[in-house]
């Protein structure tokens, strides 16, 4: 071999590490990756601890009836305020209606700071979980975090 | 490139040798140059942009096969705590079965068994801190919303009184 051969300048880029590392890098991230975008959404069952000191703090009420009817109950302490009835043509209506509602509850003269502390919701055995969610759904949506469910508003 | 035979004055053997590991030798480097590199690394690229887009470091929780989550609009991060699945086939708290649904309103002593063990195992554990109480909660989005508000009546019974209630997130 000549030494001309020698010193030629070889450009090439070495692919080797550079694929090995994107082959680890790919592995890694296939096997840590998340396919399912899985949520959670925090229930607080636990006003009933609460009720021993009676509080002038608003909370709603909701009676879900059969699919579609929900009746609901605004209270400031142990008085009730306001109480009506919603019928709508399916559950994404009612939700719709429901939250305009909480945005009238709260716009309520006797409301002292227009919050409302909590949402209680007793479903109907018509009502399936999905349903119950997208209802619970709408509350956080109108900011309200503090959510309980309690058994049962009507069996079947 | 390697040292020529005259060079080194072999015999026939040596030669033949020689000549051998050229012959070899310039077969794999004509197989190398054939395989265009340039293709493949373009698609590992691609392929560790889209999966670092993806990538999510928050904790993730075991889904039963038969439990078809809700889908929410408003859902937080799922945090670390103890599973119960619910589903029409049966109740699993961390995977373990406790029978069906009606079972358990039959007669709840076994899961609620379960749930008292789940407690004083964690209360062993964690000597001196408040229970948080806190519980992953997994129903099927056809099941009557009754059976789930009972089940969580008998949660709060036994003092899981936050219940994170799975669903599937929607954008």
């Amino acid at each position: 071999m000549s030494l001309k051969a020698k010193r030629e300048l070889n450009s090439d880029l070495n692919l080797t590490p550079f694929i090995d590392l994107l082959s680890t890098l790919v592995c890694f991230l296939l096997i840590s990756a998340v396919w399912l975008q899985v949520a959670s959404m925090d229930l607080k069952q636990s006003h009933g601890t609460d009720g021993g000191a009676p509080t002038e703090k608003a909370a709603v009420d909701v009676v879900l009836g059969k699919p579609g009817v929900a009746t609901v109950i605004l209270k400031m302490g142990t008085r009730t305020l306001n109480r009506s009835e919603i019928k709508a043509a399916s559950t994404p209506e009612l939700v719709l209606e429901l939250q305009k509602k909480i945005i009238a509850y709260k716009n309520l003269p006797a409301m002292k700071n227009g919050n409302i502390e909590s949402v209680l919701v007793a479903p109907h055995a018509d009502v399936v979980h999905g349903d119950m969610v997208k209802v619970l759904d709408g509350f956080r949506l109108n900011g309200i975090s503090n959510i309980g469910v309690k058994p049962s508003a009507g069996e079947k | 490139m390697g040292i020529s035979a005259n060079a080194l004055h072999t015999g026939r053997f040596e030669h033949h040798l020689l000549t051998r590991k050229q012959k070899i030798g310039r077969t794999k480097k004509a197989l190398l140059v054939g395989l265009m590199l340039t293709s493949l690394v373009d698609m590992f690229s691609m392929l560790v942009c889209f999966l670092l887009q993806t990538f999510s470091s928050s904790p993730e929780i075991f889904v039963a096969k038969d439990v078809k989550l809700a889908d929410s609009v408003s859902g937080a991060e799922v945090k670390v705590a103890p599973v119960l699945s619910v589903a029409k086939t049966g109740l699993y708290l961390d995977k373990v079965g406790l029978g069906t649904v009606d079972q358990i309103f039959k007669t709840p002593a076994p899961f609620v068994k379960a749930l008292t063990t789940l407690k004083s195992r964690w209360t062993k554990d964690n000597p001196g801190k408040p229970f948080p109480g806190e519980i992953n909660l997994q129903a099927d989005r056809d099941m009557a919303s009754t059976d789930v508000a009972r089940l969580m009546g008998i949660l709060n019974s036994q003092q899981f009184e936050v219940i994170q209630l799975a669903v599937m997130g929607v954008q």
